[in-house]
């Protein structure tokens, strides 16, 4: 299933129930360390046919199960994640960088909860019905499988992520080609033992690894797969829909977001401050729901700032082994530098570092010199047309700004052309309530973040994603529906 | 818990956790063979106030917990059903009298299936929203648990029709007193075993067995239960409905059928008739024969016909083979009336109006069969046919998702997936002016 060359945990593709060696790898590293310690095969078009094939051959005996023999089988793959939770955990902490506290408490929990989710859900929804009388006619919608679903996952949340997509395209009937991030496939196949050992039935979910332009675009162009579901950056989105527009294809595409909090100042100040910490920071700030813009009512600005700033600081960097750490390594050389190319920017339009990159050191141990760490980082003083408070920087930064009044709040926060989710602090419940209406965001939390009913749909607006998946919004993008009228 | 009682099996009931001796008894026959093999308590008054005491302490703890917490509890009860499913089954079917094959295949199977259901689609409900934005309102509904839910369960189906009023109802986070029939009272007292073992906390289901009259009457004219849910006859569903009047509560009756099946002559006769003979004699009871030969019906088999050939010890069991009636008029009250037995009258129609007719007929509406290969046919009798339930081509085919329940005087109310939760809870339509 896996040879260890040299040192290096060597992955092979999952086709059709088997494990398949690839000609040729991509080297994956460890964040903390920097060192290559994992091959992923380099997938193309050659790969991606051997899947599709697998998957529609496998599609007509997956569709033709009932809907509560699917969800059996996708709940003994929940049950086997959580036996594996410690396994799992150990290797996305070493894969992406997050730290083991993170993936043994979010990652792998979600993981296994996505599939019970959806194995449960998909077992209760009905269609509609209507009649028009005068004509004599019944008309009533049903659903169906589209076939084989192609689903790209990205490298911030690589289990969780993966599952969100996997669980309810096969809970509807659906077979499965995936193409996780060839930064992050460890857990992706570490998953593929647990499908074979669940029953899923061979060719139900292949995975085939690989870079975003070779085996992305070969999955995105395939003719047979009608379906994408992609969470990433705006950036591939935009190939993805020109790639696949010769087909029709259902797309759902979660990508960035520059996600605002407005703080008022009758805000619980402690708890907005602690939870805003953790939004800001989570992971690294690689959470695409991550809070990088934070906009507070003048009137408590100054003291906001001094306690959010003293409150990063105590957001602990460092190894992901370390249960007591907040935050690992972030995912790549290329990235840890594309994020302090952002400070360096802030830096020089005028903004003040308060905490984090460039101002406190980080203490690691030797063998985590080359690791990709960076400090939490705050950041004021910056105008809203900068491009630090335009762009989406994906890391432990974030930047403060004051607002005066509620007209305000809502232009900022809307002022860029993102709208995934924002956070509003207030106890006023009018200023709560028109808040929320008035922010172009696809999630809005107030008081709170990160509160998620998996039955409420999930996604953005403008450039953040098209689509929203959840519920009866993943039910409805993961099946065809068709319209009957019966005229009796 | 029980005592054996000479060589009777004692039932006690459940309250607060606990098994709680009761001072007087009904008897309790094996259908089989006409003995008294059981006593159940004879409750009254003062048993159900103590139940409803204790299913009211239980209330606010039980309906806290997260909607996930309470299905966890839920499917415990299921996996401990289906580790139970031949005890259940033999003491289901020397209680009610059914076979040992149905008792293992439907009323076991689908108790714990039950609870399996409702655990998982309680926690898929969203409720609704809407805005009034020419004045600055936001609208939505939330919806709570209603508190003590009374539940009386019938003697036909028994686990398996109590199961499918609990489940819903604690799964929504209510606390419950339940009164089973006192003719088929084992499987209930059998299932407390299994809820201390599940860990349903103590008070969140409470078991008090007794008549309808003493028991029933107490639960459903108690001031402090706001909500019945009732399977059984019309006549006492009258009964039910008067006694609650004056406390407003919410009633879901589910209530008698004179469910017809209406045959074309492009049926696919082997498979209508395979599937007519199984929805006519699935359960059986008493005799309204004599009163079909009176009124000139012709008694093709089984009763007075067929000599039923039984062991001697089955000499005073209330068997009747399948009966077959033909040549009543539809005004006779064999063809009116609920006769609940293994008996069907057969009658013929010429046209489609008269199909349709003949089968609103009654003052029954809940179920009915259409038997035809034809499109147009089927989606116009079904549209037609005043019944909560019909079925075209088959018989008894149940997503529990959808609603279930009678028109006319087969009863009033749903139950199922969405229409359970909506019963089952009180909704609050809640207006934010922003």
């Amino acid at each position: 299933m896996s040879k260890t060359s040299g040192s290096y945990l060597v992955l092979e593709n999952f086709i059709g129930g088997k494990f398949v060696p690839c000609r040729s790898h991509i080297d994956s590293y460890d964040p903390s360390t920097g060192e290559v310690y994992c091959k992923v095969p380099d997938s193309g078009e050659e790969e991606v046919e051997a899947a599709v094939a697998a998957a529609t051959e496998a599609f007509p005996g997956w569709s033709d199960r009932s809907q509560e023999q699917r969800a059996q089988v996708l709940n003994k793959l929940a049950d086997l994640i959580e036996a594996n939770l410690e396994e799992l955990a150990q290797a996305e902490s070493r894969d992406q960088g997050k730290t083991i506290t993170f993936a043994r408490t979010a990652d792998i929990p979600r993981a296994a909860h996505n599939f019970r989710f959806f194995a449960s859900s998909m077992c209760h929804h009905t269609t509609e019905c209507s009649e028009l009388d005068h004509m004599g006619c019944l008309n009533y919608t049903i659903r169906c499988p589209v076939g084989v679903a192609g689903l790209i996952s990205p490298w911030n949340l690589p289990l969780y992520l993966l599952t969100w997509k996997i669980a309810p395209a096969i809970a509807a009937g659906n077979t499965v080609v995936a193409k996780p991030s060839e930064m992050t496939s460890v857990t992706a196949w570490m998953l593929c033992k647990l499908m074979q050992q669940a029953g899923v039935p061979p060719g139900v979910v292949n995975i085939v690894f690989g870079t975003g332009q070779r085996a992305g675009n070969a999955l995105v162009s395939h003719p047979e797969v009608p379906l994408i579901s992609f969470t990433g950056s705006t950036a591939t989105a935009r190939l993805i829909t020109e790639r696949s527009a010769p087909y029709c294809k259902k797309l759902s595409l979660e990508l960035g977001g520059k996600n605002p909090a407005l703080i008022f100042a009758d805000a619980d100040l402690d708890q907005c401050i602690e939870t805003t910490v953790r939004s800001s920071f989570s992971n690294q700030g690689e959470i695409c729901l991550c809070t990088s813009r934070i906009y507070v009512e003048r009137s408590i600005y100054s003291e906001f700032l001094e306690k959010f700033v003293a409150a990063a600081k105590k957001w602990k960097t460092g190894v992901p082994s370390d249960p007591s750490n907040n935050n690992g390594a972030l995912i790549s050389k290329e990235h840890l530098q594309k994020v302090r190319s952002f400070i360096a920017l802030a830096k020089s339009e005028g903004g003040i570092i308060h905490c984090g990159e460039g101002v406190d050191q980080l203490v690691l141990p030797e063998r985590n010199a080359n690791g990709y760490f960076m400090p939490a980082t705050v950041i004021s003083g910056l105008p809203d047309s900068s491009r630090v408070m335009q762009e989406e920087i994906f890391g432990p930064v974030t930047c403060i700004s004051p607002f005066d009044t509620e007209d305000e709040a809502v232009s900022k926060g809307n002022g860029v052309r993102y709208g995934l989710s924002a956070t509003v602090w207030s106890r006023d419940v009018g200023k709560v309530h028109r808040m929320a209406k008035r922010l172009q965001a696809g999630l809005v939390w107030t008081n709170c973040w990160l509160v998620r009913d998996l039955n409420l749909p999930f996604g953005g607006m403008k450039n953040s994603g098209v689509g929203r998946e959840g519920g009866k919004d993943s039910y409805h993008f993961f099946t065809e529906v068709k319209s009957v009228t019966i005229k009796h």
